[in-house]
């Protein structure tokens, strides 16, 4: 059995795509791909309401040991309920997921503040979805001292430059690597911030897993290198 | 397997050494395996549609298998037909790229009635960009009122690919380019709307890692004679290149 994890999977209804992401879908991606272990959600926590996604995602985990739970956060929903924040890592959830554009609100919101705030006692690592120019520099700012780790999703190339100067400068920030699909995408942010910080990710089964692990391929970096990317960094960061 | 890259991009990349001249795109196309390519050139298409073109010219001459295809501007029409007047008769010159002020938005038919008409006489398809619902309706638009024009949509409608597949299947001179979103249902279901013989390989490179549209090909189980037909054929008939 091989040593990837995919930090980014998902399962559920999903309008973009034309029929449910079924878990069963997921776990055949998974099996094809020899992936080891998936970090997925509900997409019914993105686009519906968290505490019903992270239910599923909850009782999807429970049937399969090779998926690891990740949690939906909304801070459009968040009344301060810091009781509700601890039980997700005592329910076993590994990160939490919140989406920003998605879910409608900005790095500048209140309730997010607040969010990260409570967070930081519970230090579950964050996963932030990006998908607006600007808003990996702000939400990095928005976190504030959140010392967990904080992992950035589905950046592209041309958020790079905004990227990696993050990365720079907050040792506890990561990025996943299902949207760097640009030519030269990972090797210039292993090259500016070591390969350490780049987790294998490919929102299979929404999106084809071969081509997340195409693009590492011939991202030409080291063998080592994308050895690390592929399972080691993640399962440190979720350790 | 040969493979025809329909959409590649010179100059104007965040990472430096992948796109600045035909060299470098030749290597990292030579390093994936893709034999030949159509390159648009950024800075016609940002800047300056007479000089962008004519750079795009010179940098692909040294290097047969790399293709171009003219950027005519809607804001620049004087330029731009001055431009494919003057590249469209060359073989390595396969078609012509349409764009308006912003490259996300529709664009406007009356602006494009005058470039669309001096593409008439050179029989080369015309490549408009796809990134929307809103840019889909408009190609359908010129695919119907220019019948002896063949359109390419590049990017497929991006997440609006049921869009674009729909209007391909409404005109049958619309042609979809591989590259937009990796939604592993797109070419599935543009297969089974409209036949593979549509549809060709393309990737947005550097934007895109051709890998990863291979990958997407790859994955979503295209048969292997419809494989052949996306990857090269396709391209091959519709550029003319066998002739």
């Amino acid at each position: 059995m091989s040593d990837i994890l995919d930090i980014n999977t998902l399962f559920g209804p999903y309008p973009l795509a034309n029929t449910d992401l079924a878990i069963d879908k997921l776990i055949a991606s998974m099996q094809l791909h020899k992936i080891a272990q998936a970090v997925t959600y509900s997409t019914l926590g993105i686009l519906f309401d968290p505490t019903v996604g992270n239910a599923a995602t909850r009782a999807a985990c429970g049937d399969h040991a090779e998926l690891l739970a990740g949690a939906t956060l909304n801070p459009n929903l968040y009344f301060g309920n810091k009781a509700s924040l601890h039980s997700l890592k005592s329910n076993g959830f590994k990160l939490a997921r919140l989406f920003p554009n998605t879910q409608g609100w900005k790095a500048s919101s209140s309730a997010f503040h607040a969010l990260v705030h409570d967070l930081g006692e519970v230090a579950l690592p964050l996963m932030l979805h990006i998908e607006a120019a600007g808003e990996v520099a702000e939400l990095a700012q928005a976190l504030g001292s959140y010392s967990a780790p904080v992992i950035f999703a589905n950046v592209g190339v041309n958020q790079l430059a905004d990227l990696i100067a993050v990365l720079k400068v907050r040792p506890n920030t990561y990025v996943e690597t299902s949207s760097l699909t640009g030519v030269g995408a990972i090797k210039a942010i292993a090259e500016s911030v070591g390969a350490e910080r780049l987790l294998f990710g490919s929102g299979t089964p929404y999106q084809p897993v071969m081509s997340a692990l195409k693009v590492l391929e011939f991202s030409g970096l080291s063998g080592e290198a994308r050895t690390q990317i592929l399972g080691a960094n993640a399962r440190r960061i979720l350790s | 397997m040969p493979i025809f890259d329909t959409h590649v991009y010179l100059e104007s990349y965040p990472i430096p050494g992948v796109n600045q001249n035909a060299e470098q795109i030749a290597q990292v196309m030579a390093n994936r395996g893709i034999s030949n390519a159509v390159l648009f050139s950024q800075r016609a298409l940002q800047v300056d549609p007479l000089s962008g073109n004519r750079i795009l010219k010179a940098l692909i001459e040294p290097f047969p298998a790399l293709f171009g295809a003219a950027v005519a501007h809607t804001s620049r029409i004087e330029s731009s037909v001055l431009a494919i007047r003057d590249l469209l008769g060359a073989k390595r010159f396969v078609g012509t790229l349409l764009v308006g002020k912003d490259l996300g938005q529709p664009l406007h038919p009356m602006l494009s009635d005058e470039i669309l008409v001096a593409c008439r006489r050179y029989q080369k398809p015309i490549f408009i960009l796809t990134p929307n619902a809103a840019c889909v309706e408009v190609g359908l638009h010129f695919a119907k009122a220019y019948s002896m024009h063949r359109f390419i949509f590049l990017g497929m409608g991006g997440q609006d690919w049921q869009n674009a597949i729909a209007a391909a299947h409404q005109a049958t001179n619309i042609f979809l380019e591989t590259s937009g979103v990796l939604d592993m249902a797109k070419l599935p279901a543009a297969i089974e709307v409209i036949g593979a013989h549509r549809i060709l390989f393309g990737s947005g490179a550097p934007y895109q890692d051709p890998v990863a549209t291979l990958g997407l090909l790859a994955e979503a189980g295209v048969a292997a004679n419809n494989m052949q037909r996306i990857l090269f054929d396709n391209a091959t008939k519709l550029f003319a290149l066998a002739e």
